[in-house]
């Protein structure tokens, strides 16, 4: 065999390989898609249906019936305010860290101890306290522990995008006569923007689909989006229709938010690995 | 402008000290060059004269007020950076008018002195461009109006040639003297390369390992060393030194090498006969002739309008400056006679200039 064909023949290996694995990962999403626009006639059909007459009866139902749009506002409100504010607190916190304080090993393990802890473990003190100043069912618990729980990780993401500055620019701003305030939003910020872009993708990713903390701790007032689904199982079965059109709602934004961001959230990942 | 004074400085970091008490006296308009090899504490002081590191103990004083505890901001200074620090979100125009913007100049004033800064430096046609569409040399350049443009009582230059290329280096030393000369700003300017130190400075500074060794003109400098450091470090080449032991009998006094080989001196020396001594002699001051010190040649280098020769004297290798435009020849013996008026002498114990 000559060098060419076999090169030619790992390349259709890879290729298959590849599709196989597009196929895996977008198999699940696209059956839910299609069942949330599919009559539940229709979604129980053996052999499975791939082309059938779409319906929106499932989203019908879900805003009709559900006021699905409530639980949506809950996500928006939690996530929104989570996102600005764990960036207005990672921002000068990753900053400093990475440029003013030069001892700042032992605080940057020391905030990473809270991301440690599984959310599961804390849930039950958590739900205690709530209750004992009376804010179960309110957005600040919601948004208090998603900020909690989502700025260790922010500080750390941010701090490997501030690193990559040179210090001599935070100098040379301290001599032209700025603050240090002044140099994190004059200088550096401008420099890091895509860090900061890339942070807040994954804050609101985390975020919008946090579960455990919105199930124990809202209520009928702060519901979020991701508590509806719960909704749809039950006693008399399962509503495929309307839980998978939630979960296309649900994950919609997300997907068109990673898309529009898919630039910065690459160099989030790939931080540091290239030079 | 500006007179800066540094009073006692010491600085460590931790328990390590890295910095041994200096005390330095600038003048008004002065041109003072801190030079010495990495890591003596040169860079450190400058940055403790701008407020970027802190002082361990001593003081600091720009225009007779001591700055010890005061920002960068509150210094009026402008420093110049090796890497240039340029911010590389602005373009040349706004590098340089952001100190302006932040004191809330107005902006046609900012434009105004950004020119006139622009003109002085050649920058003109650069200012829409940002750092990464500029070579080397204009980074420099712009770094340099960055810093001028504000006027400052005191410039602060962090080895601000090294970065270019031998050529441009040179060129821009000499703009930097015409600069200086126009505008008479006090300036520290902290070096490693003693050339750049020799050209540019009014006084040097020359440090080792956090001490000051000397402070001086530069010819004063290259003339009396006071010590064997300073006399190997400023000159290039440098300063020949070699061994021996002052020999004074009833005769003429002179250095007896350790192979016994003689060194003539000028007079007689203020130490007791029989100390160890270092005998110092620069190159260009061996005189080659029909007769003198005996020297082997092991290495010749021409450099065109000289050529250097690596030759043994006594048991030391010694370096040569020649203008008579022949070739040498490896294992020639040639004939050096030192120029008893230029001859340095230093202690061997202490280091210290002796006669």
């Amino acid at each position: 065999m000559t060098s060419k064909s076999r090169s030619l023949i790992s390349k259709c290996v890879i290729t298959a390989f590849c599709g196989l694995l597009v196929l895996v990962y977008l198999f699940p999403y696209t059956w839910m898609v299609m069942t949330a626009f599919r009559s539940p006639v229709d979604s129980f059909e053996r052999p499975p249906k791939f082309f059938f007459q779409p319906t929106l009866d499932g989203v019908r139902y879900l805003f009709e019936v559900v006021e699905f749009n409530g639980y949506l506002i809950s996500s928006t409100i939690v996530t929104l305010v989570t996102v600005l504010a764990t960036i207005v607190i990672a921002v000068p916190a990753a900053y400093a860290v990475a440029h003013v304080e030069k001892n700042s090993k032992s605080f940057l393990i020391f905030i990473l101890v809270a991301r440690m802890i599984p959310g599961i473990a804390i849930v039950v003190p958590v739900y205690l306290l709530a209750s004992q100043f009376r804010l179960l069912d309110t957005y600040q618990v919601l948004v208090l522990m998603n900020i909690a729980f989502n700025l260790p990780f922010a500080i750390w993401l941010l701090r490997s995008f501030f690193i990559e500055v040179h210090p001599g620019l935070r100098e040379a701003a301290l001599v032209d006569g700025c603050s240090e305030v002044q140099v994190l939003t004059l200088v550096m910020s401008p420099l890091v923007l895509g860090g900061i872009m890339a942070t807040a993708v994954f804050v609101f990713i985390a975020v919008w689909n946090e579960f455990l903390f919105a199930l124990v701790l809202s209520g009928p007032h702060t519901a979020t989006a991701p508590i509806a689904v719960l909704g749809f199982r039950t006693a008399f079965g399962i509503q495929w229709d309307s839980m998978s059109a939630a979960a296309f709602l649900i994950s919609a934004p997300v997907i068109v938010f990673a898309f529009i961001m898919q630039r910065y959230l690459v160099q989030g990942l790939t931080m540091g690995s290239i030079k | 402008m500006a007179p800066v004074s540094v009073r006692s400085i010491r600085k460590a970091y931790g328990s390590h000290p890295v910095i041994h008490g200096v005390d330095l006296e600038i003048a008004d308009g002065e041109f003072v060059v801190l030079v010495g090899p990495s890591g003596c504490g040169k860079s450190t002081l400058l940055r403790m004269i701008a407020g970027l590191e802190d002082i361990t103990s001593g003081a600091i004083a720009i225009d007779g007020r001591v700055v010890n505890d005061a920002a960068p901001r509150d210094r009026d200074i402008a420093m110049v950076f090796q890497n240039y620090a340029l911010y590389p979100h602005m373009n040349v125009a706004q590098n340089m008018g952001f100190s302006l913007k932040l004191k809330k100049a107005d902006p046609a004033a900012i434009t105004t002195r950004v020119n006139r800064a622009a003109d002085i430096l050649s920058l003109r046609p650069l200012l829409e461009r940002y750092p990464r569409e500029l070579s080397g040399g204009q980074r420099q350049r712009v770094a340099m109006g960055r810093a001028i443009v504000r006027d400052p009582k005191v410039f602060l230059f962090d080895e601000p040639l090294s970065n270019l290329d031998a050529k441009l280096r040179v060129g821009m030393r000499a703009e930097m003297k015409s600069l200086h000369q126009r505008l008479k700003t006090t300036t520290v300017y902290v070096t490693h390369d003693q050339i750049e130190a020799m050209t540019l400075a009014d006084k040097i500074v020359v440090m080792h390992d956090g001490v000051v060794q000397q402070i001086g003109a530069p010819m004063e400098l290259y003339d009396r060393p006071a010590n064997t450091f300073v006399a190997s470090f400023i000159g290039s080449p440098s300063m020949n030194l070699i061994e021996g032991v002052y020999t004074a009998g009833d005769g003429e006094a002179f250095i007896k090498a350790d192979d016994g080989t003689g060194l003539p001196i000028a007079g007689r020396l203020n130490v007791p006969a029989g100390e160890r001594v270092i005998y110092g002699i620069r190159p260009e001051d061996l005189v080659a002739g029909t007769n003198g010190l005996p020297a082997e040649v092991l290495v010749f280098e021409p450099t065109g309008a000289e050529a250097h020769v690596i030759a043994r004297i006594a048991t030391s290798n010694v370096v040569v400056v020649l203008r008579d435009r022949r070739a040498y020849q490896p294992g020639e013996t040639i004939y050096v006679q030192p120029d008893l008026s230029r001859v340095h002498l230093f202690s061997k114990s202490s280091g210290k200039r002796i006669g």
